[in-house]
């Protein structure tokens, strides 16, 4: 007898884990509530942004009144300026808001050329990949980079193979549409201090499997 | 210590590079237009013809029909991109061909990129009208070179036998002709078997197994004097020549205890070193592009398979290389050391078929019920195999892009062809 109790027991769990599972596999505990906050987020640190460049045109003094509303708001914008924000105090908030408000434009700033980079790789891919043509009969999985160094006017002036992916057509077809396109007609609307920073030199990897 | 920051910086510096990743790619063939060239000479048409082949056989162009072309520009600055755009062409080539003094002929040919919109390359060259085809061959090869940037293999040569019976008895021919099978040349008949023929590096001697004296025995001839010289004297069978890339060394296999087994001969000093000691039969020996390693097939599993051997190593035991089936046999390295290429069987039928290093499986690469004796382009990219039945036989080849093509036919049984070197 006190067997079968044992088992109506065990039976019993087994059926309440087995109910949740099925509950939760058809959806059971799922909530749109649970999913806003997530969806949120990207709108609140965009506003945040703005408020804060806006700012920064203004007086500094005139910031002060304000503090308390940047305060919350600069709690979301991510961890590492959470621990920041407990710090305010009269004296130092000053400095450390111009801190903060260097630390937004940096980021800003980096976030347009990251743009600019972001905008014209693209382009340089588009071109690259419709100029090769890749060898057929070659093994999977096969990757080579190729260093280039172009000119300001956007003229390729070095190819080299940097790494070779072992089979001499693939190297070869991936050489072929480098020398294809020769130049990249688009350099001249790229700033002189992104070219020389970021264009001048790059390598471009060949990895058909991705 | 400002020294000491900046040098900590450096690293940062050098590899801050911009890394893009190219992952698409076409898989089709480059699409080129040849406009009729233009000439006094007659020989115009042929040129044109036998350069237009040679281009269709790589299987990496698409050729556009003259009929298909919207205009006909005399010059590259006649050329209208967006008229050649809207037909999908890549690649425009136009040319002209003029009779010398001195009963010459020159050629000259240009190469217009549609999408760069500018001329890619300019070439001439000079030929005599009883050598037609091969100056077509040159303008293919500049061509082929400057799209795919590998080298061309229309002007290179293809060695084989060919065995042709009257009645009772057989006639062995030993011919060279060009890579697209034209323009043959008897270099030696027979009425004994004449098999495994072998080019030397240099592309200037053959190597060959004669039965001539009533045994196999090898020769090496020079293909521009026709002199002919027996490598061993001993009373051996011997079989198989290959050539060492510096062109030094023969490998080859010798039945000295009544078993095959490989031997290097040197040149020079006709000294043998014995490569392979089993009781099975171990032969048809080639040599790597480096020269430090020599594939060869071998029945010791019970089966034939092939087998390399490292000759930088003293005494090192074979590696085997092949376990897909019962029969791989007839082994070559791919010109780079990427791979080899060899006869495979897989459920009675004998294809050609490519294994990487880096991959453990192999590929197919024809479809036919026997095909042997596979032999690889200097560049790679191209193979020629012998196709034969009971009672013919003919030279397919098929090139790694996927074409595939057929040498014109020849009266009696082709087989055993051998791809020369570059020629030049």
């Amino acid at each position: 007898m006190q067997t079968r109790v044992n088992y109506l027991q065990a039976s019993f769990f087994s059926f309440l884990i087995h109910a949740a599972l099925f509950l939760y596999l058809i959806g059971f505990f799922y909530s749109d509530k649970q999913l806003r906050p997530i969806l949120s987020k990207p709108v609140n640190v965009s506003i945040i942004v703005e408020e804060i460049s806006a700012k920064k045109t203004k007086e500094l003094k005139t910031l002060k009144p304000n503090l308390e509303k940047v305060k919350p708001t600069l709690a979301s914008i991510n961890s590492n300026n959470i621990s920041d924000v407990p710090k305010i105090s009269s004296q130092g908030s000053i400095t450390n808001l111009q801190d903060l408000i260097n630390q937004e434009s940096e980021f800003l700033d980096t976030s347009l050329l990251e743009n600019e980079i972001n905008q014209f790789s693209i382009l340089i891919i588009n071109l690259i990949e419709a100029a090769w043509i890749k060898p057929k009969n070659i093994q999977d999985n096969l990757i080579c980079d190729i260093k280039i160094k172009t000119n300001s006017q956007g003229r390729i002036v070095d190819i080299n193979l940097i790494n070779s992916s072992g089979n001499i057509r693939f190297d070869n077809s991936a050489l072929q549409a480098v020398k294809r396109v020769e130049t990249f007609s688009f350099f001249n609307k790229i700033t002189k201090k992104t070219y020389e920073d970021v264009f001048k030199n790059i390598v471009i990897s060949f990895n058909p499997s991705r | 210590m400002r020294l000491f920051l900046i040098l900590l910086l450096l690293p940062n510096l050098l590899f801050a590079e911009l890394l893009l990743e190219i992952t698409k790619g076409s898989e089709n063939p480059f699409r080129i237009a040849i406009i009729p060239f233009q000439g006094t000479s007659n020989s115009v048409n042929t040129i044109v013809e036998v350069f237009n082949n040679d281009l269709i056989r790589t299987g990496e162009f698409y050729v556009l029909e003259e009929e298909m072309l919207l205009s006909i520009p005399k010059t590259v600055e006649e050329i209208n991109p967006s008229e050649w755009k809207l037909l999908n062409i890549d690649f425009i080539v136009l040319g002209e061909v003029l009779n010398e003094e001195n009963s010459g002929l020159k050629a000259t040919y240009e190469i217009y990129d549609v999408n760069k919109k500018a001329k890619i390359r300019s070439s001439t060259v000079y030929g005599i009208p009883g050598k037609l085809r091969q100056l077509s061959h040159y303008i293919s090869d500049g061509v082929y070179e400057s799209i795919t940037g590998m080298k061309g293999i229309s002007a290179t040569k293809i060695l084989y036998v060919n065995e042709i019976r009257n009645n009772s008895d057989s006639n062995y021919i030993l011919y060279i002709a060009d890579a697209d099978g034209a323009n043959e040349q008897v270099l030696l008949k027979s009425t004994e078997p004449i098999i495994s023929p072998a080019w030397s590096p240099d592309s200037k001697k053959i190597a060959y197994v004669s039965f001539e004296t009533g045994m196999a025995k090898v020769f090496i001839q020079d293909i521009g004097t026709g002199e002919r010289e027996l490598v061993l004297t001993n009373d051996n069978q011997i079989s198989s020549p290959a050539w060492s890339p510096d062109g030094k060394l023969l490998s080859l296999t010798l039945y000295q205890d009544g078993n095959a087994e490989i031997y290097i001969l040197n040149l020079k000093n006709k000294n043998l070193t014995r490569l392979t000691k089993h009781y099975s039969i171990d032969t048809e020996s080639s040599w790597s592009p480096n020269g430090t390693k020599i594939l060869f097939t071998s029945g010791r599993s019970g089966a034939p398979q092939l087998y390399e051997i490292d000759l930088t190593i003293l005494n090192t035991k074979p590696s085997r290389l092949t376990f897909e089936g019962n029969y791989n046999a007839k082994g070559s390295y791919l010109p780079n050391n990427e791979g080899i290429i060899f006869v495979h069987r897989s459920s009675n039928q004998f294809q050609i078929a490519l294994k990487y290093f880096n991959e453990n499986f192999i590929r197919p690469l024809t479809e036919s019920k026997m095909d042997e004796s596979p032999s690889v382009s200097p560049n790679g990219n191209v193979i020629v195999y012998a196709i034969t039945d009971d009672r013919s036989g003919m030279i397919a080849g098929v090139t790694l892009s996927g074409a595939t093509f057929v040498l014109p036919a020849t009266n009696g049984k082709v087989r055993e062809p051998a791809w020369s070197g570059f020629l030049r």
